[in-house]
C-alpha cells in the first residue's frame, strides 16, 4: 500500500518542481498549467490514500507473511457488492454516447434524442446497484 | 486493506450457483467479467489492427513508385490520417487494455477488476467511438485527413470543413473516456483488491505497468479531450483558439495535443514492457534481473514521459529547447535499465525458444533499433533536419512495431491458452515470426535513410531523381512479408481453434508453460470468479515458487 | 551520408556521425550481450534450473551509469553545436518568403519575386558565401521551408513570422520541399534552390536571366 501511495507521490514530486522549472524557462502557460496541475493531481491523490488508510492496519494483502484466505470470511460464495454479473446498462449507455457523438457532427436532432438515450441509460445504470 | 473488501478472497467451490454469463450473444452483450471483457478488446483491437494494416498496405502500395496510380491525393490524406488514428487509439492503446483486463485481476489474486460494470461500459464506448471515427469515411467529404495529429489551422472549419473532421473529434473524445474509466478500474484494483500476501513488490511487472500507464492516463487523456473539444468549437462555433486571425494561436493546440500525445506513446509501450518482462523470465527459467530497479523504472518513465512533449515542435521555434532535450534524454535511462534488465535476465538461464520467446527477443532488437533514434531525435540540431521526415516515421514504427507488434504477438501465444484452453499452432507461429520479422525490417530500416535524403512525411507522391524510388520500392516489398504474417496469425487462430474442437490435440492445461504468475495457479480458462484456491504469496513468482519449493 | 551546403549544415553532419557511432556502438554491445546470452542459454534446457540470480547491484549501477553518461555527453554536445550555429555571421542578403496553399513566394530586395506556377516549381536563387536571412510567414494553415540540403528546416505558423538565417557554401541545385502537412497538394509544394557565384546572382537579380532557368520537374499530375 504504501509503495503504490509513494509511486503516486512520487510522480507528483517530479512534476511539480519540474513545472516550477518550466515557469522560469518558458513562456508557455499551458505546459506551466498542466504540469502543476498533473502534479497536484498526483499529490492530492497520494494525500487522499494516506488519509483514507490511516489508522486502519495494514490489510492480508500488505502482510508478507500471510497466508491464503487470510482475513476471509466463511460463508456463501461472496460477491464483491451487489453487483450483478451481467448488465446491459453498459452497452446502452455507449449507444447513447454515440447517437451524442455522431449528432454533433450534424444535427440537434441526432443529439439531442441522443442525449436523453444517454441520461435515461445512466439512470438505469445507477439504479441497478442502489439499495 | 479493509474487512469489506477481504470478503472478496474467499475462494469459490466448483459448482457455485448463479454468475454465470448469460448464453450466447446476449451474453457477451451484458458480461462484466473482465475476462471476457479482456478478449472481447483483444478480439476487436485485432480487427482494428488488420484495418490499419490494409490502409498502411495502401499507402505503401501508392508509394512505390513515383506517380499517383491508386489514389488521388486527398484518399491518401485520409489514408494516412485514418492509419494513425486507428493504429494509435483504436488498435494499440486497446489491445493493451485488453491484455490488462484479462490479466490483472489473476495477477493480484482478485474474482475481477474493482468496478466490473464499468469495465464493460469502458469497452462499448472503445467500440462506439471507433465506429464513430470510421463512419467519417461514408461521409460526403469523406474522413479525416488531416494527420492524426490534427493541427490546426489545417483542421479547422476553414481548411477542412465536412462531418469527417468532426466526427473523427468526437469518436476520439468517446475512446479517451472509456481509457479513463479503464485508468480508475486499475488502479482501484491493484490498490485495493491484492490477495493476501501479495504487497506491492510482489506483483507481476506487467501489473506495474498498468498501474503506471494508469496515472499517465489519468493525467494525459483530460488534456486531449479539452483540446479536441476546443478544436471542435473553432469548427462548429466560430471560436478562435488556435486561429490566428482571431487573437488565436495554432501552437497552443500543438502544446496541448503533445501533453497528452508524447505520454500516449508510453501508454503504448509500457504494458508491452511488461509483456516481455513476463516471458523473458518464465522461458528463461530465471527471476527477472533487478525487480525493483525495474519497477523503480517504470515509475520513472512514466513520470519523465509527462514532461518532454515539445520535442515534437522543435521545429516552431516556439519552444525551450534545452529543457525539452534535456527531459527527453533522461529518458534513455530507465529505459536502458529496462533493455539490460532482459538482457541480464537471459543470460546464464536455461532458454527455451518456443513462440512467446522468439518474440520477446523479436521486440528487443526491433525496440533496441527504435530506442536508438530516439536519443538522436532528442537533439534540436538534428532532429531540424529530419523532423516530420521519414527518419522519424522509422523511429516511431520500430519502437511502435516492437512494442504493440512483436510485443502483442508475443503476448498472445503466451496467454492463448489460458484465455481459451488451447494453445496456438507452435509451427505456423514460427514461421510467422520470420516473415514478420524480415518483413518489418525492409519495410522500415530503409526510411531511416529516405529521411536523412530528406523525403517529407505524409507526402502522397514524390519528385523523381532525387534518389527516392528504390528505398520506397523496398519499403513497400517488405510490406508483402508482413501482410503474409498477420494472415498466417489468422489462419493460425482458425485451425488452431478447429483442432481443440475436434478433439485433435490436448487441452492446453492450467500451467502449459511453467509459468511464475498467479493466472497459471487457475484453470485454462479460469472459473467465473477466477480461483478456486492460491498458493501461498512469498515473492512475486509464487506459481514457480509452490513448483519448485524454497529456492534462494 | 549527410552533404549539407551550408555552414551550419556542416555541424548537423557532424552531429549525425557521432549519433551514428554511438548509436551503432550501443547496438553492438547490446546485441552482442543478447547473441552471446541465447548461444550460451539456448538447448540446455533439460527442466532444471538454472541459478536464481536475482540482479547484481554492481552491474546494474554500471550500466545505468554508462546510460546517464551518454545521455549527459550528447546533451552537452546538442548545446555546443546549437551555440554555433545559432551564431550567425552578419546578414548579407533578406529574403521574404511566403508559404501558402500550395505553394510558396520568393520576394528579393528590388522587388524581384519568385513564385510557383501551376506545372513549374520556383527556384530560389541565392549567393554562394554569403549569408541570407529568410523571412518566413504564412497567412493560411503552418507549412515548413525545408531544404535538405541545408540539414534544416524552418516551420512556418500563421500569426508567427520567424527569420532563418544560412550561409550556402558550395554552389549546385538541390530540390527542397513543404515539411509540414498543409492540405491536398502538400506533395506539391517542392521548389528548388539554385546557389551560384554572387556574380551570376547580381546578373539575374538584376535580369532574372541564367540561373532559375528552366523549370524543375514537377510531381506528376494524376492520371
Amino acid at each position: 500500500m504504501r509503495a503504490s501511495i509513494l509511486a503516486i507521490a512520487a510522480v507528483g514530486a517530479w512534476l511539480v518542481p519540474t513545472g516550477i522549472l518550466y515557469w522560469a524557462l518558458s513562456g508557455d502557460h499551458a505546459g506551466i498549467l498542466l504540469l502543476l496541475l498533473g502534479g497536484v493531481t498526483m499529490l492530492g491523490l497520494a494525500a487522499y490514500l494516506v488519509g483514507a488508510t490511516r489508522g486502519t492496519p495494514p490489510g492480508p494483502d500488505d502482510d508478507e507473511a500471510a497466508e491464503p484466505g487470510a482475513g476471509t470470511v466463511d460463508g456463501p460464495v461472496p460477491v464483491l457488492r451487489a453487483v450483478p454479473p451481467a448488465s446491459a446498462w453498459p452497452a446502452l449507455i455507449a449507444a447513447g454516447a454515440a447517437l451524442v457523438a455522431y449528432g454533433l457532427a450534424f444535427t440537434p436532432w441526432i443529439w439531442l434524442p441522443g442525449l436523453l438515450f444517454l441520461a435515461l441509460a445512466l439512470a438505469g445504470y445507477a439504479r441497478e446497484t442502489s439499495p | 486493506m479493509s474487512p469489506a473488501v477481504a470478503v472478496a478472497h474467499r475462494p469459490t467451490a466448483p459448482g457455485d450457483p448463479g454468475d454465470q454469463p448469460l448464453p450466447g450473444i446476449v451474453g457477451w452483450l451484458t458480461t462484466t467479467d473482465h475476462k471476457r471483457i479482456g478478449i472481447l478488446y483483444v478480439g476487436t483491437s485485432f480487427a482494428f489492427f488488420v484495418v490499419g494494416g490494409l490502409l498502411a498496405a495502401l499507402m505503401r502500395a501508392e508509394l512505390a513508385e513515383p506517380g499517383l496510380q491508386f489514389v488521388g491525393s486527398q484518399r491518401y490524406n485520409q489514408l494516412f490520417t485514418i492509419h494513425g488514428t486507428v493504429m494509435m487509439f483504436l488498435f494499440a492503446v486497446p489491445m493493451a487494455t485488453g491484455l490488462a483486463n484479462f490479466l490483472v485481476p489473476l495477477h493480484v489474486g482478485a474474482p475481477d477488476m474493482a468496478f466490473p460494470r464499468l469495465n464493460a461500459l469502458s469497452y462499448w464506448l472503445y467500440v462506439a467511438g471507433g465506429l464513430v471515427v470510421l463512419s467519417g469515411f461514408l461521409t460526403s467529404r469523406g474522413a479525416a485527413d488531416f494527420g492524426w495529429t490534427a493541427y490546426a489551422p489545417l483542421s479547422d472549419g476553414t481548411y477542412s470543413p465536412g462531418a469527417g473532421g468532426d466526427l473523427w473529434i468526437t469518436g476520439i473524445a468517446l475512446t479517451g473516456v472509456a481509457s479513463t474509466l479503464t485508468a480508475i478500474n486499475l488502479l482501484s484494483t491493484v490498490i485495493a483488491l491484492r490477495a493476501p500476501g501479495m504487497t506491492m513488490f510482489r506483483l507481476p511487472i506487467f501489473t506495474w505497468t498498468m498501474m503506471v500507464v494508469s496515472f499517465m492516463i489519468l493525467i494525459a487523456f483530460p488534456v486531449i479531450t479539452a483540446a479536441l473539444f476546443m478544436l471542435l468549437a473553432d469548427r462548429r462555433l466560430d471560436a478562435h483558439f488556435f486561429t490566428p486571425s482571431g487573437g488565436g494561436d495554432p501552437i497552443l493546440y500543438q502544446h496541448l495535443f503533445w501533453f497528452f500525445g508524447h505520454p500516449e506513446v508510453y501508454i503504448v509501450a509500457l504494458p508491452f514492457f511488461g509483456v516481455i518482462s513476463e516471458i523473458i523470465p518464465v522461458f528463461s527459467r530465471k527471476p527477472i534481473f533487478g525487480y525493483k530497479a525495474m519497477v523503480i523504472a517504470t515509475v520513472l518513465i512514466g513520470a519523465y514521459s509527462l514532461t518532454v512533449w515539445a520535442h515534437h515542435m522543435f521545429t516552431s521555434g516556439a519552444i525551450n529547447d534545452g529543457f525539452f532535450s534535456g527531459a527527453t534524454l533522461l529518458i534513455a535511462v530507465p529505459t536502458g535499465i529496462k533493455i539490460f534488465s532482459w538482457v541480464f535476465t537471459m543470460w546464464g538461464g536455461r532458454l527455451r525458444f518456443d513462440t512467446p520467446m522468439l518474440y520477446a527477443v523479436g521486440f528487443v532488437v526491433v525496440f533496441l533499433i527504435g530506442g536508438l533514434t530516439g536519443p538522436m531525435l532528442a537533439v534540436r540540431a538534428f532532429d531540424s533536419h529530419v523532423h516530420d521526415t521519414y527518419f522519424v516515421v522509422a523511429h516511431m514504427h520500430y519502437v511502435l512495431l516492437g512494442t504493440a507488434v512483436f510485443a502483442m504477438f508475443g503476448a498472445l501465444f503466451f496467454w492463448w491458452p489460458k484465455l481459451f484452453g488451447h494453445r496456438l499452432d507452435e509451427g505456423l507461429g514460427k514461421v510467422q515470426f520470420w516473415l514478420l520479422f524480415v518483413g518489418s525490417n525492409i519495410v522500415f530500416f530503409p526510411q531511416h535513410v529516405l529521411g536523412l535524403r530528406g523525403m517529407p512525411r505524409r507526402f502522397a507522391d514524390y519528385p523523381e531523381g532525387i534518389g527516392y524510388e528504390t528505398l520506397n520500392l523496398w519499403s513497400s516489398l517488405g510490406t508483402i512479408l508482413v501482410a503474409l504474417a498477420v494472415l498466417l496469425f489468422l489462419v493460425n487462430i482458425a485451425a488452431s481453434a478447429r483442432r481443440a474442437r475436434r478433439g485433435d490435440a490436448a487441452p492446453a492445461g492450467d500451467d502449459p508453460w511453467q509459468g511464475n504468475t498467479l493466472e497459471w495457479a487457475t484453470s485454462s480458462p479460469p472459473p467465473t470468479h477466477n480461483f478456486h484456491s492460491l498458493p501461498p504469496i512469498r515473492s512475486e513468482r509464487p506459481v514457480f515458487d509452490h513448483r519448485w519449493g524454497d529456492r534462494p | 551520408m549527410l552533404d549539407p551546403v551550408t555552414r551550419d549544415g556542416r555541424y548537423v553532419a557532424d552531429l549525425w556521425t557521432f549519433l551514428a557511432v554511438a548509436a551503432t556502438a550501443v547496438a553492438v554491445v547490446v546485441l552482442g550481450l543478447l547473441t552471446i546470452a541465447i548461444l550460451r542459454g539456448r538447448g540446455r534446457d533439460a527442466g532444471e534450473l538454472p541459478p536464481q540470480r536475482h540482479g547484481n547491484l554492481a552491474l546494474e549501477l554500471t550500466y545505468t551509469g554508462g546510460a546517464a553518461a551518454l545521455s549527459a555527453v550528447i546533451f552537452g554536445l546538442g548545446l555546443w553545436f546549437q551555440a554555433r550555429i545559432d551564431d550567425d555571421p552578419p546578414t548579407d542578403l533578406e529574403v521574404s518568403v511566403q508559404g501558402y496553399q500550395w505553394g510558396w513566394r520568393f520576394e528579393y530586395p528590388g522587388g524581384r519575386v519568385v513564385a510557383s506556377e501551376p506545372g513549374n516549381d520556383p527556384v530560389l536563387v541565392l549567393p554562394v558565401g554569403e549569408t541570407v536571412t529568410f523571412h518566413l510567414r504564412s497567412d493560411d494553415v503552418i507549412h515548413s521551408f525545408f531544404v535538405p540540403a541545408f540539414a534544416w528546416k524552418q516551420d512556418v505558423v500563421p500569426g508567427r513570422p520567424i527569420d532563418l538565417t544560412v550561409t550556402p557554401v558550395r554552389e549546385g541545385r538541390h530540390v527542397a520541399h513543404c515539411a509540414e502537412l498543409c492540405g491536398i497538394d502538400h506533395a506539391r509544394m517542392n521548389f528548388a534552390v539554385d546557389i551560384v557565384s554572387p556574380e551570376a546572382f547580381d546578373r539575374w537579380l538584376a535580369t532574372g536571366e541564367g540561373p532559375g532557368d528552366g523549370p524543375v520537374p514537377d510531381v506528376e499530375e494524376p492520371s
